[in-house]
């Protein structure tokens, strides 16, 4: 850069070209226009006279002079000069960026308005020091210095949240080392602060401050598994902005299919600072082993999800192969279906009953076909002493032995009748028996019988004879199907069936799968080790998705017993996996919760509000260039006399004529600025409480609808229909605030050329607040507009596209839930979308939140979940403004058929 | 049209009812205009009270029975000159209208409009040059040669010219003295007097021409270009003023009589340079 007085060219090298004006000037001098022919007569009397003037051809002084002040002016512009008071020192700016996991709801948001900071600086003389928050590696945070706007980008756009909590003590160490003092410091973050971030705060006072939060202040929800028993998951939701009583929880698979939705609506209690909800969620069983996360309101934020440890598979399961009969078919073994059963969850040990018994494993399933030798029969004992469990299957086989005499390891136990039930003969009343609902003292309590199960035989035990046997589970003729027998620390357990669909079905179904599951998991000292390596294989991103594990991410050390493992940037969220399975490390599980709100002095929403110092000369430059540019051309025009143009007459048109590019150029930036941003409108009335209320419940809309939707919405700004322009707003609100409102002529033009064109205009009645009804509302519409360039207004119903847009919607509600009318103008040129919304519902009173973040006003009516169909009416409106009966189209309609039977 | 005869008429009607300089003598060396004065002609010219010693046959007894005075009957001093008009039509007397200027032709159209009309108000008989129209007298006839002036596209050359009439030329005579001497030689074979109203525009007589101008001379094609035409200034005035120069020395030599007008300068100026010389 290069400071001359007050100007500063940011581009100085560009000067250089300057040194090239030698080289132009030959050019600019041997192009001279071509001369003004002048219809002179007179001429004749000098036509004898070849030689009168020699002087050389060249420009004349006036283009030449115009010529040479483009070229210069040209070169400035390239040299990028802004003027102000500008040291000749470089300005150092501070921009510290807070990416931890608070930052990811609100990130696209925060992202954006960095770029605009930079952009806003893009050519003046800053350096800039911009620094994240969150660690990433050791005593490491990212940062970068530098004065060049593309690489401040590039920076900003490789950075990303991290799902752990930021480290503001190593932001301030840094910044020490840094030994820089500061012109201005930007700090883009939540309003909420603990002890580290407000030493930091006190730190950062110094200086010139501005505390930049996003629209959206609300932080994510923090999603915490407490506790899992069997298919019932025991979650706590915390709030720290408000306590919110409803709301849904997603169960997805790991290919983030969505699995279930549970809609809980439960009590909040206020705990601190904090607001934490219960739920209670109870998966369906045939979805327990399916799913791999859990995801709190569709935000995706490493606080709001919850992946599920999946490590199952260490358990060993020991299922001893035949030791006679060989020859037996595959489908006819039991084992085969066992095996079919456990394999998805267990480790499998295929093997002759000894060397099982040798492995010591805790499980050992004997198959109906298999006859326990007598050799083993001690060792067996044995082995179920010290805690082994055993379970057997029953059928033809075991009858059969148990007739020969040959087998009576089961019958002692057991006390089998040898003989299979005699369903299905002549006598019997019934074919086949179902099975008994599990009552409370069964392990198998709360387990879906299938109604497809039949029983059709079955082994009975004389019960009587021995007291110590357990019925696990009963036919509904109260005949035992499960029976198990303690030895020692040990059990036997015998299914009553074999797995073949000549007795029953029973292992074809889940059933069989969740009742060995149930039996597997409550076998006393079948526990993990206690400690475990655990190595990444999976890291939660800061927008709780998973991808590769983070570089710097280490093994952990899974301790049950100790406490749970510090989420942090050398031990990220995710899945950490060893042989034996998978370990879910969540964020929730690591949380200090040692954060409350704040409301910083030095808070700002928008970076437009800033004032830079100096001010850009290159807009001026080119203006200047082209009121030149344009000089020129005219002269030369008038030159050849392709125009009669009297400079001195027509002096005054050619000063208006100069000024309009100027102008164009100047109003460039604004408007473009307008466009650029999605804003609601709001229409000023001569009631400046409406108005104060409207632009309240318009900032909650816009928050609710970035947060929701991509679509990131500005502030909400003041409309009077006389002098400002409409296009830049999709959407309008007014409040008719008197009966007798009039418009004049042209407001009534513009308002009609607006919905032609696509505007959405919404009109809410608070002319009498409590008596009006919708249809004075029409009334009130009718005198304003009496020329008919609306189609007659129909009530809003679930056919029109406004309630199919974003959400489905069968109601309308704000604060009230009247009907509402909708129109569109008769000449529109799309594709004849809503023009007008009309009613008396008073939405931004519904919208509209106090300080507190609590709602301004209660509803009128109450309907169920009336305040977030109101939200999401207010949403729908803005995207049908925005895309207008597209969702009528065909081909959205199976989509929307899938979302209202969900 | 309509406009050129209503702006002449206006600028005559200012003018006194004018005896040209020319009809004070007799001579007809100057032979510019007819004479307009009593004398003893055949046509009537006007009535006066008698004064003691005019000649009794000059008395309208008729006319003094009537009004029971005596009147004497002025009659018209006989004259064989006739008053002929010819407007230069070339290209270079369009020259001029610009800036607020008008054409050295607009210039001659009404000069020569007000000397017809002045004429015919003086009894004078007046010609169109190659005009169909022959001599009119008659103050109702303005307008049939005023169109005809208007019209004019005539060549300089009327059989009908008689000898000792009187020729006027509207002409910027930027072509070459001898070449006008030819025209007017080849204008009649009946030797005749003549009067040439020279009318210029201002610039042709300042040159106030800058810069870098290419000069176009429609009557010739010329082309000119001068990169500095202010260098061109001095040698353009000397050439012009040896131009007009020459131009008095031919037409002095065949007894006409040259006067030079601008298109910026009073219609009336040059009425009182005919009148007073």
């Amino acid at each position: 850069m290069l400071n001359i007085g007050n100007i500063v060219f940011q581009n100085p090298y560009f000067l250089i070209l300057l040194l090239t004006f030698p080289f132009f000037w030959k050019y600019l001098r041997s192009s001279p226009l071509p001369p003004s022919l002048v219809k002179f007569p007179a001429i004749i009397l000098v036509s004898n006279h070849k030689s009168i003037d020699n002087t050389p051809e060249k420009n004349s002084f006036f283009i030449l002079l115009l010529r040479i002040l483009i070229f210069i002016i040209l070169v400035l512009v390239l040299s990028k000069p802004k003027f102000g008071k500008i040291n000749h020192s470089k300005f150092e700016q501070l921009v510290i960026i807070d990416n931890s996991w608070t930052s990811s709801a609100n990130w696209n948001d925060r992202k954006s308005k960095i770029k605009e900071l930079l952009k806003s600086y893009k050519f003046s003389n800053f350096n800039f020091t911009i620094m994240s928050t969150t660690q990433h590696s050791k005593n490491d945070i990212l940062n970068v210095t530098t004065n060049n706007y593309e690489e401040a980008k590039e920076f900003l756009h490789k950075l990303k949240p991290f799902p752990w909590e930021p480290n503001y003590e190593l932001v301030k160490k840094n910044l020490k080392n840094k030994e820089k003092n500061f012109d201005s410091v930007f700090w883009f973050t939540e309003s909420i602060i603990n002890i580290e971030k407000k030493k930091l705060y006190e730190f950062l006072k110094q200086d010139n401050l501005f505390i930049v939060s996003s629209l959206n202040e609300n932080l994510p929800p923090i999603l915490k598994l407490n506790t899992q028993s069997n298919e019932t998951y025991e979650f706590e939701i915390t709030h720290l902005d408000e306590g919110i009583s409803n709301g849904f929880i997603d169960a997805y698979d790991k290919n983030r299919r969505l699995l279930f939705r549970f809609k809980y609506n439960e009590k909040f209690e206020k705990d601190g600072e904090f607001f934490k909800t219960n739920v209670n969620l109870v998966l369906p069983v045939y979805l327990k082993n399916k799913v791999d996360f859990f995801q709190v309101n569709s935000i995706r934020t490493p606080s709001t999800v919850v992946y599920l440890n999946k490590w199952k598979k260490n358990k060993l399961v020991g299922l001893s192969t035949l030791n006679s009969n060989k020859n037996i078919q595959e489908l006819d073994k039991g084992n085969y279906y066992v095996k079919k059963a456990l394999e998805k969850n267990y480790k499998i040990v295929e093997d002759n009953l000894e060397n099982l018994l040798a492995q010591n494993l805790k499980i050992i399933y004997i198959d109906d076909s298999y006859l326990i030798e007598k050799s083993l029969e001690k060792k067996l004992l044995t082995w179920l002493k010290n805690g082994g469990t055993l379970i057997k299957l029953s059928g033809k086989k075991l009858i059969r032995e148990l007739n020969l005499g040959n087998e009576n390891f089961f019958d002692f136990t057991f006390s089998l009748l040898k003989e299979s039930s005699n369903l299905g003969k002549n006598l019997s009343l019934k074919n086949f028996l179902k099975i008994r609902e599990f009552d409370n003292r069964s392990p198998f309590f709360g387990l879906v019988i299938p109604n497809e199960i039949k029983i059709k035989k079955y082994i009975q035990s004389n019960v009587k004879k021995s007291e110590n046997i357990e019925t696990l589970a009963n036919l509904e003729n109260g005949a035992s199907l499960i029976s198990a027998m303690n030895f020692g620390k040990g059990k036997m357990i015998l299914f009553h069936v074999p797995c073949n669909l000549d007795w029953s079905n029973l292992c074809f179904s889940y059933l069989f799968v969740d009742l060995n599951e149930r039996i597997i998991n409550s076998i006393k000292g079948f526990k993990e080790e206690n400690e475990r390596i655990l190595k990444p294989y999976l890291s939660i991103n800061g927008f709780g998705e998973l991808e590769k594990p983070y570089p710097e991410s280490l093994n952990i050390i899974k301790n049950l017993v100790q406490k749970q493992v510090k989420v942090k940037y050398d031990k990220p969220p995710g899945l950490y996996k060893d042989s034996n399975g998978i370990y879910a490390l969540n964020l929730s599980d690591s949380l200090d919760y040692n954060f409350k709100k704040f409301e910083f002095e030095e808070k700002i929403f928008s970076i437009n509000t800033l004032n830079h110092k100096g001010s850009d000369l290159q807009n001026i430059l080119i203006s200047i260039v082209f009121i030149l540019f344009i000089l020129e051309n005219l002269f030369i025009m008038i030159s050849k006399q392709a125009i009669n143009f009297n400079i001195k007459k027509n002096f005054k048109f050619l000063f208006v004529f100069l000024l309009i590019p100027t102008n164009l150029i100047a109003t460039e930036k604004s408007i473009f600025s307008l466009v650029s941003s999605n804003k609601i409108g709001y229409v000023i009335t001569k009631n400046k409480n409406i108005n104060e209320i409207n632009e309240n419940g318009l900032i909650s809309l816009s928050n609710f609808i970035t947060q929701k939707t991509a679509a990131i919405m500005e502030l909400p700004e003041p409309i009077d229909f006389y002098t400002d322009e409409l296009y830049y707003y999709p959407l309008i609100y007014w409040s008719i605030i008197d009966e007798n409102t009039n418009l004049d002529e042209n407001e009534i033009k513009k308002i009609n050329n607006y919905t032609k064109n696509g505007g959405l205009l919404i009109i809410d009645c608070k002319t009498q607040l409590n008596n009006i009804l919708p249809d004075d509302c029409l009334k009130i519409f009718r005198n304003i507009f009496p020329l008919n360039f609306f189609s007659k207004f129909k009530v809003l119903n679930n056919s029109h596209a406004i309630s199919k847009s974003f959400y489905l919607l069968n109601s309308f509600p704000g604060r009230r839930n009247n009907k509402v009318f909708v129109t569109s103008n008769e000449s529109q040129k799309s594709d004849k979308g809503a023009s007008i919304v009309l009613s008396n519902n008073h939405w931004t009173d519904s919208w509209a939140l106090n300080k507190d973040k609590d709602f301004l006003f209660p509803l009128l009516d109450n309907i169920e979940n009336q305040r977030t169909l109101s939200f999401r009416f207010g949403l729908n409106l803005l995207i049908h403004s925005l895309t207008g009966n597209y969702k009528t189209d065909q081909v959205h309609v199976p989509e929307i058929l899938k979302r209202i039977e969900d | 049209m309509k406009d050129l005869i209503k702006k002449a008429k206006i600028i005559s009607s200012k003018l006194p009812d004018i005896k040209f300089a020319i009809s004070h003598s007799n001579s007809l060396n100057i032979g510019e205009v007819k004479i307009m004065k009593k004398g003893t002609g055949d046509e009537f010219f006007e009535y006066k009270d008698y004064l003691t010693g005019d000649p009794l046959k000059n008395i309208d007894w008729k006319k003094s029975a009537k009004i029971q005075k005596l009147l004497i009957k002025n009659k018209e001093h006989e004259s064989s000159r006739n008053i002929w008009f010819w407007i230069d039509n070339s290209i270079s007397m369009k020259y001029g209208n610009f800036e607020g200027f008008k054409s050295k032709y607009y210039k001659s159209i009404i000069l020569g409009l007000v000397l017809i009309d002045l004429s015919l108000n003086s009894g004078e008989k007046v010609g169109i040059i190659g005009s169909e129209i022959g001599l009119k007298k008659n103050k109702n006839d303005f307008v049939l040669l005023a169109t005809s002036f208007i019209k004019n596209s005539y060549t300089l050359n009327d059989p009908r010219i008689k000898k000792n009439d009187i020729v006027i030329i509207f002409s910027d005579l930027l072509e070459r003295p001898e070449t006008y001497k030819k025209k007017i030689s080849n204008m009649s074979q009946n030797f005749c007097h003549g009067i040439i109203i020279q009318i210029l525009h201002p610039y042709e007589l300042s040159f106030p021409f800058k810069g870098r101008k290419r000069f176009f001379d429609p009557v010739s094609g010329l082309h000119k270009l001068f990169n500095k035409t202010e260098n061109v200034k001095e040698v353009y005035k000397a050439e012009f003023n040896k131009h007009q120069k020459n131009l008095n020395e031919v037409f002095k030599r065949i007894g006409w009589r040259l006067f030079t007008n601008i298109t910026n300068s009073n219609y009336e100026k040059i009425i009182y340079q005919l009148y007073n010389k």
